[in-house]
C-alpha cells in the first residue's frame, strides 16, 4: 500500500511517515514463530496489553515492520497540555480513554472512532492538544544482526 | 651497504640500504600465500621517518625474489630504473618482514618546486624530468643507475630541501612491497581489538585497551548496562560482574536469552568479560543486563517500544547504570524511546548523566535510529587495517558499517573475540567465540571505554566523557578532523584515559 497523508505520527516534533501494511490478526500474537502471509513473523512478546482488538494496524518504515498496539504514551512536562488531552477524551469518549496517569505522562487507549489505531491517536494528541510528545506503542521487527 | 640520508617531515632520516641480490641469493621463491602488492610511492612521504628502520634489510629481502616481483610490473617499474634487471637497493620497513620492503628507485619526488629549483637540480645533479604529477608534483630521474643513482637522488633531495628551506618536499621515490591483505581466519588474531601486534592488519590498529589497563581495568562501582536480546548472566566470564538484571520481554526474574540468542552475551563480553583469554575492555566494571528483544527464529528481532523505553529508564534509574550500551536499532524514531535516553543523559548518575552509546548499523548505508539521536555516541566499525568496515575491506566479511552525519567514532568491529552463550547454539561451540562482528561489537568497546574513564574520574559529566572519547580518537581516513565515514576516528582507550586524567581534581 502506498503512503497516505494519514500514515504519520510525530517524533521530536517532526512527522514520521509510515507505509501502511495489511492488518495483523491479534489471535496470531504469541504463537510459535512462523512466516505470516503478510511477511510478519508470528512470534511476538508474551507481555501484551489486555483486550487486544481482533486486528491490529501494521506499518513499515526505515527498514522495520511495525505493529501498532492499542496504547499511546503522551509525555509533557506541562500538566496543562496533559489536561487538554484528558478533556478531549472526556468530550469524545469514542476517540479513546485514559488508561493511566502519572506526573508528566498519560497512557491512552484508542477507541472505535480512531479504529483502535494508536498511530492516529498519537497524531491527534499532538495536532489537537499540542502535547510535546505522543508515541504509538509499536511492536518493532528489525533484522537481527548476523 | 649504503647510508642513504634525506629529509622527511622536516627531519633528517638515515636509512641503511642493501643490494637486494646479495640477500636474495639462494632465497626460496615466494609461495602463493606470500603474495605481495607493489605500490610506487610517488606521493608525499609524510611520517615516513617513523616507518623506516635499519634492521639490515635481510629479513624481508630473503623472503623475496625481488627481481621477479619487479619484472611482473615491468612497464610501470622500468622508467624508474636505468636497468630493471640489475639488483636494486632495498631497506626493511619498521616491523621487519611482516611490514614490507622499500625498494630504492633512481628517481626523486619533488613537490611544489620552483622552476629555479628544477633548473638547479638539472644543472647541479643532472636530474631530468621523468613525469609530472598532479598538484605540483614531479618525478626526476638520476643520470646514473644502481647505487650511484640512488646516491645522486638522495644528495639532490637534501639539496632541494635545504635550498627551498623546507618549502619543497623532496625525497627518494620508493617502490613499496607490502603484504597483500587477506581475509582473516577465525582465531588468527584473537584479541586484535585490544592490542594489534600486526598479526592481523596493521600494527597498532586497535582500541589500545591493553595499554589502557596500565591505568585502569575498571572500578566495580561503575556499571555498564547492555540492552539487548538477553545476557547469559551465569556465564563464567560475566557472572561475577552482574549487579542487576531484568527481562522486559518475558517478565522473567533474570535476563537470560532464549535459544540461539547469543548477541547480548557477546556484547556484554566485549564490554566487561573477566575471562583471561577473552577479556572485555573494562573487565573490572560491573554489568547491568536488560533484555529488550527476542529473536523470532526467522532472522528478526522483536521489540516493544514501550518496554524498550521502560528498560532504558530502569537502567539509569533503578539499576544505576553509568553507561548504556545499545547494539540494536532500526525503524523510525519514537519519542517514548528518545525521551527515555534523554532522561538517562540528564538525570542518570545523580544528575551527572549516564553515557549513551549506540551502534550505527551494518547495512553500509545510512545510520539507523537510535544512533541518529543527538548527544548519544554513535559508533561505527573499523577493520584491522584502520579503515571503516565496508564490503570491500579484505577481511572476508560482506557487511559494511553505516555512516553519515551522526557518526561520532569507530571501534574495531571484525572478528572480535568475546564471551558466547554456552553450548552449541552460540556463535561457536564453546563458551567463547573469536568471530563476533559488526557495529554491535564496536559499540560495547566504546561503552566500556566510557566506563574506564568514569572509573578514573567519577565526577565527570556525560558530555565530558563523550568529548574525551571523541577528542582522543586516532585519526584515520582522509583529513585530520571529523568525517562522515569514521567520525572523529578510531577509539583509543589509552589516550582517552590519559586525557581523562587531566580532569582529575
Amino acid at each position: 500500500m502506498a503512503d497516505t497523508p494519514s500514515c504519520y505520527y510525530y517524533a521530536n516534533g517532526q512527522r514520521v511517515l509510515l507505509e501502511r501494511r495489511p492488518d495483523v490478526a491479534s489471535a496470531t500474537l504469541g504463537r510459535p514463530a512462523r512466516d505470516g502471509a503478510d511477511g510478519l513473523p508470528g512470534l511476538l512478546p508474551a507481555l501484551l496489553p489486555a483486550h487486544l482488538p481482533a486486528h491490529l494496524p501494521a506499518y513499515s518504515a526505515a527498514g522495520a515492520q511495525l505493529v501498532a498496539l492499542p496504547e499511546v504514551r503522551v509525555e509533557d512536562a506541562d500538566e496543562a497540555a496533559l489536561a487538554r488531552v484528558a478533556a478531549w477524551l472526556q468530550q469524545e469518549p469514542a476517540a479513546g480513554e485514559v488508561l493511566a496517569t502519572r506526573p508528566g505522562r498519560l497512557t491512552l487507549r484508542p477507541g472505535a472512532a480512531l479504529r483502535g489505531d494508536s498511530v492516529a491517536m498519537a497524531r491527534e494528541a499532538v495536532e489537537r492538544c499540542g502535547v510535546a510528545s505522543a508515541s504509538p506503542r509499536f511492536l518493532r521487527l528489525t533484522k537481527k544482526p548476523a | 651497504m649504503a647510508q642513504i640520508r634525506f629529509y622527511s617531515a622536516g627531519r633528517m632520516v638515515s636509512v641503511q640500504a642493501k643490494p637486494a641480490a646479495a640477500a636474495a641469493a639462494g632465497a626460496p621463491r615466494p609461495s602463493a600465500t606470500a603474495a605481495r602488492s607493489l605500490t610506487a610511492d610517488s606521493g608525499a612521504l609524510q611520517g615516513e621517518a617513523a616507518a623506516i628502520t635499519d634492521d639490515g634489510g635481510s629479513a624481508p629481502v630473503a623472503q623475496l625474489r625481488l627481481h621477479d616481483t619487479l619484472q611482473t610490473q615491468a612497464s610501470r617499474m622500468a622508467p624508474m630504473f636505468h636497468d630493471l634487471s640489475a639488483a636494486p637497493l632495498v631497506a626493511a620497513m619498521a616491523g621487519g618482514a611482516a611490514a614490507g620492503t622499500l625498494v630504492f628507485t633512481e628517481t626523486l619526488v619533488l613537490d611544489h618546486a620552483s622552476l629555479a629549483l628544477l633548473r638547479h637540480l638539472r644543472r647541479q645533479h643532472g636530474l631530468e624530468l621523468l613525469r609530472e604529477g598532479s598538484h605540483g608534483k614531479c618525478l626526476l630521474k638520476a643520470p646514473e643507475g644502481g647505487a650511484a643513482g640512488v646516491a645522486q637522488v638522495a644528495a639532490a633531495a637534501r639539496d632541494a630541501h635545504e635550498r627551498s628551506q623546507g618549502r619543497s618536499a623532496a625525497h627518494p621515490n620508493f617502490v613499496r612491497l607490502l603484504r597483500q591483505p587477506r581475509p582473516l581466519a577465525s582465531g588468527q588474531a584473537r584479541g586484535w581489538h585490544l592490542r594489534n601486534d600486526g598479526s592481523a592488519g596493521l600494527l597498532g590498529a586497535d582500541a589500545a585497551a591493553a595499554a589502557a589497563w596500565t591505568l585502569s581495568r575498571g572500578d566495580a562501582a561503575v556499571r555498564v548496562a547492555v540492552l539487548d536480546e538477553g545476557v547469559d548472566t551465569g556465564h563464567p566470564a560475566l557472572k561475577a560482574g552482574v549487579v542487576a538484571e531484568r527481562d522486559f520481554v518475558d517478565g522473567n526474574a533474570h535476563a537470560r536469552p532464549d535459544g540461539d540468542d547469543a548477541h547480548g552475551t557477546a556484547c556484554a563480553g566485549v564490554a566487561v568479560s573477566r575471562s583471561r583469554t577473552h577479556p572485555g575492555v573494562a573487565p573490572g566494571c560491573s554489568l547491568v543486563a536488560a533484555r529488550i528483544a527476542k529473536g523470532d527464529g526467522h532472522g528478526y528481532w522483536v521489540f516493544d517500544d514501550f518496554d524498550t523505553a521502560d528498560a532504558i529508564d530502569w537502567c539509569w534509574d533503578e539499576a544505576a547504570a553509568d553507561v548504556l550500551s545499545n547494539s540494536w536499532g532500526g525503524g523510525p524514531p519514537v519519542d517514548a524511546i528518545s525521551n527515555a535516553f534523554a532522561r538517562a543523559r540528564r538525570q542518570g548518575r545523580g544528575g551527572r548523566g549516564a553515557v549513551v552509546v549506540c551502534a550505527t548499523g551494518n547495512e553500509n548505508g545510512a545510520i539507523g535510529y537510535p544512533a541518529t539521536l543527538d548527544e548519544v555516541l554513535s559508533v561505527g566499525a573499523s577493520t584491522p587495517w584502520d579503515t571503516r568496515k565496508s564490503p570491500a575491506t579484505p577481511d572476508g566479511e560482506a557487511w559494511g558499517s553505516n555512516f553519515g552525519d551522526a557518526i561520532d567514532l569507530v571501534a574495531p568491529g571484525v572478528w572480535i573475540a568475546c564471551a558466547d552463550i554456552r553450548g552449541a547454539a552460540g556463535y561457536g561451540p564453546g563458551a567463547y567465540t573469536d568471530s563476533f562482528n559488526g557495529t554491535s561489537s564496536a559499540t560495547p568497546q566504546v561503552a566500556a571505554a566510557a566506563a574506564l574513564v568514569l572509573s578514573l574520574v567519577p565526577r565527570l559529566g556525560e558530555a565530558a566523557v563523550r568529548q574525551i572519547l571523541q577528542a582522543s580518537c586516532d585519526r584515520i581516513g582522509r583529513g585530520s578532523g571529523w568525517n562522515r565515514q569514521v567520525g572523529h576516528g578510531r577509539l583509543n582507550v589509552h589516550a582517552a584515559l590519559r586525557l581523562a586524567l587531566r580532569h582529575r581534581p
